[in-house]
């Protein structure tokens, strides 16, 4: 087998495979089977974080937004006009602690406008 | 009343929050994902630049970071902060900044870490500019051949190894032989001859009880309105160490560049590339002799080139360099002495065997050199260093004779009786440098054989009578002797003077 593979050259090869349209399932297999045999199951988490990378850099963007309550269509498109990419998938996150407002975290970017870190940010700037 | 006072409220609470408003647009944002000994490792902000500054959001607050490793995957970056509160997962936004410091006349007296804020328990330092931390050094053509000179007050340096404004003299030796030593005594001497050259101390790694008298010891003698302190201790983190010369040049290059002169002393380059070691080690980068890492010679030479004499057209100011580098057992060929000893434009070599023979300072002949500085020496000095010199190395070639005594013919025995004398005159007590005038009238007396006659144990009682007799009786010779534009020659009338109060001062001590 050849040289260890950069979490950069694994992530490349998954996005450029799964825009090409081959099926998501058969490309994580193998890249799973990889993980485990090269003994780097501990990279996983950051390795998930390189594919959502290299998939942002081909215009399809993974997006989490977190929300004091679900959100309406109207508030949907609006976030995904906001992260101005091609193909903008949601992964929606209701969590009531942050009071109002949206925060919205794609892989390299992130926009915070929710209550909780106004306040975050007063307390902070001691007004 | 309390309904303007409730308005007033609401209106500066509108007002925070609109300044709070990052604007509209998605801020590029890393994670954390490992930490630990100094160094974050960052996922993501692949837009960052080297050194640039990063914020890492940690749950008590912002801890500032700077990228030293950009690499395919992930950031390499150090912290200036505590790594207690960073933990993996903690979100870092780019500053958008390299680093830089607070610069200025403000800074003048205080004692400040590598940051720009104060230790010293005063209030906090506003200054209209800034500067950068790493900045390139000078062209070719902003700069000027070094002319004039930087007195340190200790008659060996100025009369043997005399240094001019723009130079960079590395005061290398073991330790306890008197390296800081020289470095204060130069810096008190600014204060004293009130040369308005503005003294900049960086302490790398020195212990806090060091820099606390130190700072003491300038202020007794007044010199610490015209000094900036930049401390940093052996508890500090090896960030901090690595970026304290750096951030102490930036606030030098302001004089330097505003036509004033300046001088910085590096205390010492050792601590600072074992701080520089440690980082790079823990960044993963290779080690290589000594373990330290390739571009340890960078490190020193863009530092050191940065002390420079300007050109005219860009206001003739200077920033003078001492920096110090301590030896372990007089090994002066080791990594980083060579390569500092080669940046340098000569070096002043401290012996321990000196020292505890009482030479004090214990400052080498043979191995110590000044490159540039000849150019430099101020007429005066130079007239009678000459003689100094060769009386000196002529003693250097009989003392291994000096123990045959009686056997010897009477010129050898001449010549091993004046370097004696000349050895005796060269000791110098710390915190007393000395004037122009002074070190001329001194070596004058010696060096011509005015103080033949008096032994060598009453030698620094004889100079001391001599100088207190001048400034006395012949205050306003020795007032234009000082401008040091003046040469001292035997049959000329201040030659003629200096003779003839020798010779009677002399008088008192012989036998």
């Amino acid at each position: 087998m050849h040289g260890k593979l950069s979490r950069r050259k694994l992530a490349q090869y998954v996005a450029e495979r799964v825009r090409e349209g081959q099926v998501p399932e058969s490309v994580i297999q193998e890249v799973a089977a990889y993980l485990v045999e090269t003994r780097r199951l501990r990279e996983m988490p950051l390795v998930v974080r390189s594919i959502e990378d290299a998939l942002a850099e081909r215009g399809v963007v993974v997006a989490t937004v977190t929300s004091a309550r679900p959100l309406t269509t109207t508030l949907r498109d609006a976030v995904k006009a906001q992260a101005g990419d091609e193909e903008v998938y949601l992964r929606e996150v209701v969590d009531p602690s942050v009071i109002g407002g949206v925060r919205v975290q794609t892989p390299d970017a992130s926009y915070d406008g929710t209550v909780q870190h106004k306040l975050q940010a007063l307390r902070a700037a001691k007004v | 009343m309390a309904d303007i006072a409730v308005t007033e409220v609401s209106k500066g609470l509108r007002d925070a929050i609109a300044r709070l408003e990052s604007g509209e647009n998605m801020e590029s944002t890393g994670v954390v994902t490992r930490v630990g000994d100094g160094v974050a490792w960052i996922h993501g902000l692949r837009g960052a630049g080297y050194a640039e500054v990063l914020e890492i959001q940690t749950k008590k607050g912002v801890i500032e970071a700077f990228a030293l490793n950009l690499m395919e995957d992930e950031i390499g970056a150090v912290l200036l902060g505590d790594d207690k509160n960073v933990v993996a997962g903690d979100a870092v936004k780019l500053k958008g900044v390299v680093l830089d410091v607070p610069v200025g006349p403000e800074l003048l007296g205080r004692v400040v870490n590598p940051l720009g804020q104060p230790l010293d328990g005063g209030p906090a330092i506003k200054t209209k500019e800034t500067g950068l931390v790493e900045r390139a050094a000078i062209g070719v053509m902003g700069r000027k051949g070094v002319h004039e000179p930087l007195m340190t007050g200790i008659v060996s340096i100025d009369a043997m190894f005399p240094i001019g404004r723009g130079q960079r003299e590395l005061i290398i030796g073991d330790r306890q032989t008197g390296k800081t030593a020289i470095a204060l005594d130069t810096m008190i001497n600014q204060g004293r001859q009130k040369t308005g050259v503005v003294n900049i101390y960086v302490a790398i790694g020195q212990k806090l009880s060091k820099v606390a008298r130190l700072v003491e010891r300038l202020k007794q003698e007044g010199v610490m309105d015209q000094t900036i302190v930049v401390a940093t201790g052996p508890s500090d983190p090896a960030s901090l160490l690595y970026l304290a010369p750096y951030a102490g040049t930036a606030m030098g290059e302001w004089f330097r560049d505003n036509g004033k002169h300046a001088l910085i002393i590096y205390d010492d380059l050792t601590k600072h590339a074992v701080a520089y070691r440690q980082m790079s080690l823990l960044l993963r980068r290779p080690p290589g002799r000594e373990a330290f890492p390739g571009d340890v010679f960078y490190l020193h030479s863009r530092l050191l080139e940065r002390s420079a004499k300007l050109s005219d057209d860009l206001g003739n100011g200077s920033l003078t360099a001492l920096p110090i580098i301590e030896t372990q057992a007089g090994d002066i060929s080791a990594y980083i002495p060579t390569n500092v000893i080669s940046i340098t434009d000569g070096q002043i070599f401290m012996e321990t065997d000196l020292f505890y023979q009482g030479i004090r300072p214990a400052i080498s002949a043979g191995l110590s050199v000044s490159r540039v500085g000849g150019a430099a020496q101020t007429k005066t000095v130079k007239s009678v260093a000459g003689g100094l010199k060769l009386g000196l190395s002529q003693f250097r070639e009989l003392a291994a004779f000096a123990q045959f005594g009686s056997d010897l013919d009477e010129a050898t025995k001449k010549q091993i009786e004046r370097g004696q004398r000349l050895t005796e005159l060269l000791k110098q007590a710390q915190y007393s440098p000395l004037s122009i005038w002074e070190q001329t009238a001194s070596i004058f007396a010696v060096n011509e054989g005015h103080f033949d006659n008096v032994s060598r144990e009453k030698i620094k009682d004889a100079q001391a009578a001599l100088l207190a007799r001048l400034a006395k009786e012949h205050g306003k010779e020795m007032d234009a002797l000082n401008t040091g534009d003046e040469k001292v020659e035997t049959d000329s009338a201040i030659g003629k003077l200096l003779a003839k109060v020798a010779e009677a001062t002399a008088k008192g001590f012989e036998g």
